[in-house]
């Protein structure tokens, strides 16, 4: 209070005090009044000044003069006073005008005019005179004044709560418009105010937290006076029980042992403890994320653990953690988790209640910031914190826990915290927050204190001031009725802890590190002292405001979260879209060889561009880098959002597949940009859409492949070191940097694809660009049939039929040899003889070789000899034929299209511009040296994959070789580009799985809670 | 957990992957062959011709033995090779260029552009269908004995043996009839050429016609090849290129026969024969024939 309102307020207190005389007893008012607020040289003073004021006045004024005189006084007043305290100087104005038990007429003009003058209603001035006035019971008569007496009768409109042993009566006014309230003590029973006796007659402001006792009964609560004039909400009367709880750790650590809290709507809870105590547990376990050991957590009678169902969307959680969506704004993010959580309101009424929530926030003014992370602030720590609280406030549950919602803020903060919870607890819900080191303030705010102790040990429940007493009498500490400074009012949740963990001082008066009471002292000491009273449990359903959309609309609801939150980070977003045409460049640009020394091809032309084959392993590469990239952190981000929806029973897979739908757009814009640089600059015709496809198919894998491990793992780093760890034996197992039938033979087997390469998705991709731009150019079409018909013959004539005859050769030599090895080889090949000529009779026609079932070691003899070689004689001769006929046709189609020089060139320029050495080369295998191999007991042939048919073995045999141009699954024969890419859509398609049921982070876990093998020493 | 709305989404992924994949199903060509196979009469004085012609690195040897100089404008030039990719009797004819031009070129040691013509000489191979005697492993032997003159002569000339005999074995005997005409054709385009390009001014008509007259010679001793080479194209299917080849050669012998060079010899006017003059008509002939084959 500066100096200029003090003397403004002297003045008016001489103004009043003039009406009638000035008594000693108004003068010992104002000295009182004085004192309160000022030093002792101080109240001197301006008690002189009050002198010199009431002696100035002495000349009678006529109302008019002293209106005018009270409004000036007033608006020097009214510039700098709140009307709180406004409505403490008209308590003492009304206590002077009525020292001396009546009220003039004039005095009563005189107090509403100043009321008046201080926006104070007449309602509330006519209230305060009956308060200030009133002595006994009948004297108060308005709903805004509550009674404490040993009456057990009410008379009269005012409240009333009945108390044993009190002389006379303790009178609480409430003034709504200001929020403050003031006590009066008329009687003769030492009343403790906070413990400071009160001096009957006084009116006093009743403090946030006060106590009042006497005798030995129950004390008055500052909460219980709160609920008498506070209208609860109109929501139903909630019990909250928890009995007897134990929790116990996976490792078998007890973390909470018999804990039991009885509440009900309407009160704020502190749990406080020192670290490790167990609060968090304890909150978990209340909230129903932790299953107790033992014990029951009863919602209204219903267990929370057996039936989470029935209490969906009653329990409200603020974790530590920060919740939000860092790129969306403040607005944003309670707009999406009101959406979420509201299905039944329209747009408008959901940004009514969003914008009423930023309100009791006070968030108006940040409401379009970005919210940002801790290290790029935008917004201040305090306001996070609201803002977490906020996205729960919106739906008001009757039971909200909060973990710590002070922490790491500044104490202005931390109070508006607090505030904001109390007022959600005086709007009938029950709240419990978990603090740390409470100012005074804060700490008497909460209507009830649970105390942990280490080991999870209760050992206080009550009252949170009357806790300090509970402990400093515990200790037998000297003035232990008095849990606040009577001079300050402050109180000290610090000393609570002091007591609990003081230490044994050895004989050399030094502190050792031995508690003086265990944990399992207070336990007991708590035990014998402490009985919770037991509640009745509220029979009704309990309320949940929770009306969850449905699938389709969460997911949408998801997707456009993600989009806008994606959106709004430029960073993010010029890097993605920036990403894939650069790289595509660098790519395109370095492979882009043509020989400058070629005199007749000065240009580039893809034909001869022999990096092409590199060019497809690359992109493949790339599209897997840049979907596992844009993955990876993607739900690690979310992980604490995720846990939150979880708690709401939001759905899972809508969540997942609106962030699955999300990536596979950015894979689709990405990979559709690469392929649109690569192919310009390389000059790829015509593989636009089927590139696109297999890019973005193998984006798409590495989509999910990024989802499943971001979902598994703790933390940034551990995805980043893993990104290799998936992508390299990609890169090694693609079929390109090390030939498959190349590998290490215990992995692979050199007729197919070995099955560490089948999991690979850049295999499938690399192969089915490969297969496709081979097989299906527009070049190639035009001959790909004789091309196969004459590769297929080819192999025959020149690999086959000389193999098969040396086999037969062998068996000639050696088919009457008795010595058991030669003997089992030789029956090895008749069996290899006898089964592919019988393969080749299904080609030709089975009557042509009748001998078929003579290639048997017991039937085989120099004639079967002879008419099996004749047989493959004409067999040979048969593929020639074969050969030359399709050779002949082949020929003459050129010969039509090259008919004239313009047509040639033509020709040329086609095959030029379609037709790549390079893939023609490797997708031929003709550098291939083992051309042809017997493999379990048949011949593989190796040459020429890119003609070759699937030979399968039974119904679902979709083994083949590196570059088979179909594949062979369920008895049809697929083409590769189809089969390829249906088998990464199926492997994504498991991942999709694999990701719903957390699959990976269940391996991950299970791997992390096999004992420690390091001992506990370490 | 909400399983139905995974089952949806399940249902979805499945349904569409099954509708793509059930895409157009592979046709599969089928023009059955009689079997078994019908038996051709295999033309034996084909055979016979064949292996009466020079083999690609005769003639080269024979001029590198002359004493001639390297003349490296002779030569096909390497990087044509793929516009004869696109025709099998383009690429046989130009296959017999080619490997004549190895054996020239390796009569001189010029290794580097052996071996580049060898690459050259495997594509064409392989557009034939012709493996086993272009492939790997011939190529491999080629560079492992690129310094002994000697060996490369005889692997090339087995290479070139090999591929006859497979298009001949193969009933392909036009391409083997084709690739060996080239090889004859480019041998005598660089005889000729050699002989044509000489520099006119540089040594007295005496010394001159000293330096060509083993050249000369050289060319002069084709004649019979000449007439082989008609009867084994005479042999074959008579269709374009065939027929044009005919002609050209038809006219050659003619040149030839003009000379009249066992009379000459005979009547001991030998060095009347035996210079550059009486060429002209050869080699205009054989200059065409070789562009026609090249280009």
């Amino acid at each position: 209070m500066s100096e200029p309102v003090l003397k403004a307020i002297m003045q008016l207190f001489a103004l009043v005090a003039k009406e009638d005389l000035i008594s000693s007893q108004e003068r010992d008012h104002i000295r009182r009044f004085l004192e309160d607020h000022l030093s002792q040289k101080a109240v001197e003073f301006q008690l002189s000044l009050f002198d010199q004021f009431s002696s100035q006045l002495t000349g009678n004024l006529t109302p008019q003069q002293e209106n005018d005189v009270i409004t000036d006084i007033c608006r020097n007043i009214n510039k700098e006073v709140t009307q709180k305290q406004k409505m403490v100087i008209m308590i003492e104005l009304m206590d002077i005008i009525l020292a001396d038990g009546s009220i003039s007429a004039r005095e009563d003009l005189l107090a509403n005019a100043i009321g008046k003058a201080f926006n104070i209603t007449i309602e509330d001035i006519e209230v305060i005179k009956q308060f200030v006035l009133g002595i006994t019971e009948t004297e108060f008569n308005s709903d805004t004044i509550l009674i404490i007496n040993s009456e057990a009768q009410q008379i009269g409109k005012h409240k009333h709560i009945f108390k044993e042993d009190l002389n006379g009566l303790i009178a609480i006014l409430y003034l709504k418009s200001t929020d403050i309230y003031f006590i009066k003590y008329v009687g003769h029973t030492d009343v403790f105010l906070n413990g400071v006796p009160r001096k009957p007659g006084n009116i006093n402001v009743l403090g946030t937290g006060s106590t009042m006792r006497w005798e030995d009964v129950d004390p008055v609560y500052y909460g219980d006076v709160l609920r008498q004039f506070k209208k609860m909400g109109d929501t139903a009367r909630t019990s909250f029980e928890a009995k007897n709880i134990s929790y116990q750790f996976k490792n078998g650590r007890l973390g909470l042992r018999d804990i039991n809290i009885f509440e009900e709507s309407g009160k704020l809870v502190a749990l406080m403890g020192a670290s490790g105590a167990g609060k968090s547990t304890l909150l978990h376990v209340l909230n129903g994320t932790e299953k107790p050991s033992r014990g029951q957590v009863l919602i209204n009678g219903i267990d929370i653990h057996k039936s989470p169902d029935k209490i969906e969307g009653v329990i409200g959680f603020v974790p530590q953690d920060d919740l939000l969506i860092e790129d969306l704004t403040v607005y944003q993010n309670l707009y999406f988790a009101a959406r979420l959580c509201f299905s039944h309101l329209s747009q408008k009424e959901i940004d009514a209640l969003v914008t009423r929530t930023l309100e009791d926030l006070g968030l108006v003014e940040t409401k379009n910031l970005t919210v940002g992370s801790p290290l790029r602030k935008t917004i201040s720590g305090g306001q996070r914190k609201r803002l977490n609280i906020g996205l729960e406030l919106l739906r008001e549950p009757a039971v909200l826990f909060c973990d710590e919602p002070t922490s790491g803020l500044s104490s202005r903060d931390s109070e508006n915290i607090i505030d904001l919870l109390k007022e959600l607890s005086l709007k009938g819900k029950l709240v419990f927050a978990v603090i740390h080191q409470p100012s005074s303030d804060i700490f008497k705010m909460f209507d009830k204190l649970v105390i942990l102790d280490t080991g999870g040990f209760q050992i206080y429940y009550g009252n949170p001031v009357e806790g300090i007493n509970y402990f400093k009498r515990n200790i037998n500490l000297v003035n232990s009725e008095q849990g606040e400074c009577h001079a300050c009012g402050n109180v000290n949740p610090e000393q609570i802890f002091n007591i609990i963990e003081t230490k044994i001082i050895n004989e050399y008066g030094n502190f050792t590190n031995e508690r003086k009471f265990t944990p399992e002292q207070w336990n007991q000491i708590y035990i014998q002292k402490i009985k919770p009273a037991a509640i009745v449990p509220s029979e009704e359903i309990p309320h949940s405001t929770l009306r969850i959309p449905g699938w389709f609309k969460q997911t949408h609801l998801f997707s456009l979260r993600d989009l806008l939150s994606k959106l709004s980070n430029k960073q993010y977003l010029i890097i993605n879209l920036l990403e894939a045409p650069l790289l595509a460049f660098i790519l395109a640009f370095i492979v882009r060889f043509h020989n400058p020394d070629d005199q007749l091809n000065t240009t580039y032309i893809f034909s001869k561009n022999l990096n092409m084959p590199a060019y497809f392993f690359m992109s493949v590469i790339v599209a897997l880098f840049m979907g596992l990239s844009v993955s990876a952190e993607e739900i690690i981000r979310d992980r604490k959002i995720l846990k939150r929806e979880a708690f709401l029973h939001l759905s899972r897979s809508s969540y997942i597949f609106s962030k699955i739908s999300i990536l596979f757009m950015i894979s689709l814009i990405q990979t559709f940009l690469f392929v649109m640089v690569a192919h310009s600059i390389l000059k790829i015709e015509g593989m636009f859409f089927i590139h696109w496809g297999i890019l973005c198919t193998a984006s798409c894998f590495a989509n999910l492949l990024g989802l499943n491990i971001s979902s598994a793992f703790n933390s940034a780093v551990t995805i980043y070191i893993l990104i290799p760890i998936l992508l390299i034996p990609q890169l090694i197992l693609s079929g390109v940097v090390v030939k498959f039938d190349k590998l290490n033979p215990v992995i692979g087997n050199t007729a197919t694809v070995p099955f560490v390469g089948d999991l690979m998705a850049s295999r499938w991709a690399f192969e089915a660009s490969m297969v496709t731009q081979y097989k299906d150019n527009a070049f190639e079409k035009e001959f790909y049939l004789f091309d196969k018909m004459m590769s297929e013959a080819d192999y025959k004539k020149i690999y086959y039929i000389p193999q098969l005859e040396s086999k037969l050769d062998f068996v000639n030599l050696h088919f009457q040899n008795p010595e058991p090895d030669i003997r089992s080889e030789v029956i090895k090949a008749l069996d290899l003889v006898r089964n592919e000529i019988s393969n080749e009779l299904t080609e030709v026609g089975t009557e042509n070789f009748k001998n078929i079932n003579d290639l048997t070691i017991e039937k085989y003899d120099s004639s079967v000899y002879q008419k099996t070689i004749t047989f493959i004689n004409q067999l040979e001769k048969y593929y020639v034929k074969r050969y030359n006929k399709a050779d002949v046709q082949k020929d003459k189609k050129v010969e039509d299209m090259t008919s004239t020089i313009e047509k040639e060139k033509e020709f040329e320029s086609f095959r030029n511009a379609y037709q790549n050495e390079a893939i023609t080369e490797l997708v031929k295998n003709t550098s291939e040296a083992h051309r042809i191999i017997e493999k379990g007991g048949k011949f593989v042939q190796k040459i020429y994959p890119i003609y070759k048919d699937p030979d399968p073995e039974h119904m679902v045999d979709f083994d083949a070789q590196f570059y088979m141009p179909f594949k062979h699954f369920l008895n049809r024969n697929i083409d590769t580009y189809n089969f390829n890419l249906g088998v990464i859509w199926f492997m994504t398609l498991l991942l999709v799985i694999t990701l719903y049921f957390e699959v990976l982070r269940k391996i991950v876990d299970g791997l992390g809670n096999i004992s420690n093998p390091l001992p506990k020493r370490m | 957990m909400k399983f139905t709305s995974l089952r949806v989404l399940l249902f979805i992924t499945l349904t569409a992957f099954g509708i793509w994949s059930c895409g157009p199903a592979p046709k599969e060509e089928n023009n059955p062959e009689e079997f078994p196979p019908s038996e051709e009469s295999l033309r034996d004085q084909i055979e016979d011709v064949m292996d009466n012609l020079p083999s690609p690195s005769e003639i080269p040897y024979l001029l590198e033995a002359t004493g001639a100089e390297f003349n490296q404008s002779l030569v096909n030039d390497v990087k044509k090779v793929d516009q004869y990719t696109l025709k099998n009797d383009k690429a046989a004819l130009n296959l017999g260029i080619y490997a004549a031009d190895i054996g020239y070129l390796s009569s001189y040691e010029k290794t580097q552009e052996s071996i580049t013509y060898m690459a050259a000489v495997k594509t064409l191979a392989d557009k034939l269908g012709v493996i086993g005697s272009f492939d790997m492993n011939e190529m491999d032997r080629f560079e492992s004995n690129i310094a002994n003159k000697d060996s490369l002569t005889s692997i090339l000339d087995n290479s070139v043996k090999k591929t006859k005999n497979y298009l001949k074995d193969d009933s392909r005997d036009k391409l083997a009839a084709l690739v060996l005409t080239g090889s004859f054709i480019e041998g005598l385009y660089v005889s000729t050429g050699l002989i044509k390009s000489y520099p006119k001014n540089l040594l007295p008509d005496d010394s001159r016609n000293l330096v060509l007259t083993p050249l000369v010679r050289v060319i002069l001793e084709q004649e019979k090849s000449v007439d082989e080479l008609v009867k084994m194209l005479g042999a074959i299917e008579q269709v374009d290129p065939i027929t044009t080849l005919i002609a050209d050669l038809t006219s050659l012998q003619a040149s030839y026969r003009a000379l009249d060079i066992e009379e000459q010899i005979k009547n001991n006017k030998a060095s009347l024969v035996l210079t550059d003059k009486n060429l002209v008509d050869i080699t205009t002939i054989v200059e065409k024939m070789r562009k026609f084959i090249t280009d």
